[in-house]
């Protein structure tokens, strides 16, 4: 199964958006597209729409951190067609500079909370976005916590205890 | 002289600080504050293979209002770090603290940005339990460290 190179998924994306698949590849038997991240919502749109693809569950949104790469950030959007019973990943790249992407929100509701979790660790704006907060970390906190420059200490929140009842309060 | 062989039999003579100090020791009433995985050796502790209830500390409260015992069991984070405080700021004294597992004492390992490094920066403790997480006789052997310290206090005096 390793050396297969393509299958039905990758041919129907391609087919479809040639000139926004930038790489693809099979691992583990399961597909991997890498795409502009202009076209991310047409791709996510045939994924989920057309019927022999039937993309319906949204497993994961997340990112990854590379540094030293000019588009820093990959967005990683893994899906799974509860119909066929199959996987694709779909990633795409976002520099430091435009970082932004598109929402998929309002194609699978999943992805909500999961590119809000994203937005907040990375500061990655998806656009597009009903509601986009952050979710784990509280409103005022500063930073993006997943981001490789992020110092692992923080830069001091975690010892800014301002809640606590001072005498005379 | 007639006074004393009167009261030989049936009389007991104490101090006032002996008396409410035992009373105290003896009905902890704890909140349950599981926040990590110490919270599961604690409510081993509660549960009948080490029954703490033998020590006098087995009545578990869902309120702060009802407890004088708050164990921190688990890593506290920033973000939970108020609620801790206000639900300290609730319990009626005398009250007291009992720092259960790493995470608790010191932060453990999670030397990280939203983790406090030891609840004792944000509400006062009286026993740190060790461990990762402490076994149920550690948290028993803290409660009776805890009773020791309460025996003592001075009533009248802080």
């Amino acid at each position: 199964m390793t050396d297969v190179t393509s299958n039905e998924i990758v041919d129907k994306v391609l087919a479809a958006f040639p000139g926004r698949v930038r790489s693809h590849k099979m691992f583990a038997g399961e597909p991997y597209l890498s795409i502009d991240k202009d076209g991310l919502r047409d791709v996510c749109l045939l994924l989920r729409d057309d019927p022999d693809l039937a993309f319906d569950y949204p497993v994961e949104v997340t990112a990854v951190d590379y540094p030293d790469d000019a588009e820093r950030f990959e967005v990683i959007h893994v899906l799974w067609s509860i119909t066929h019973r199959r996987r694709v990943v779909v990633k795409s790249r976002v520099s430091e500079g435009d970082c932004t992407v598109a929402s998929v929100a309002d194609i699978w509701k999943g992805a909500n909370f999961m590119e809000r979790e994203t937005y907040d660790m990375y500061g990655i704006v998806f656009e597009g976005h009903p509601d986009l907060r952050r979710i784990m970390m509280t409103d005022d906190f500063e930073g993006w916590p997943l981001r490789k420059d992020f110092p692992i200490e923080g830069h001091g929140w975690r010892e800014q205890f301002d809640f606590i009842p001072q005498v005379g309060d | 002289m007639g006074l004393n062989r009167e009261f030989e039999s049936g009389v007991l003579t104490t101090t006032v600080d002996q008396a409410v100090n035992w009373a105290r020791k003896s009905a902890l009433w704890p909140m349950t504050f599981g926040l990590a995985c110490c919270a599961i050796e604690m409510i081993a502790v509660v549960a009948s293979r080490y029954d703490v209830d033998r020590f006098g500390a087995g009545v578990f409260r869902g309120s702060p209002r009802q407890s004088d015992l708050m164990i921190v069991a688990g890593t506290l984070t920033r973000k939970m770090a108020p609620v801790v405080r206000r639900i300290y700021d609730q319990m009626p004294e005398p009250r007291y603290v009992i720092a259960m597992g790493s995470c608790a004492t010191s932060g453990n390992v999670y030397n990280t940005y939203s983790v406090v490094q030891g609840v004792d920066q944000i509400v006062p403790v009286d026993v740190y339990i060790a461990g990762c997480p402490p076994r149920p006789e550690a948290l028993i052997d803290g409660i009776l460290m805890l009773q020791k310290k309460i025996m003592d206090q001075k009533v009248f005096t802080r």
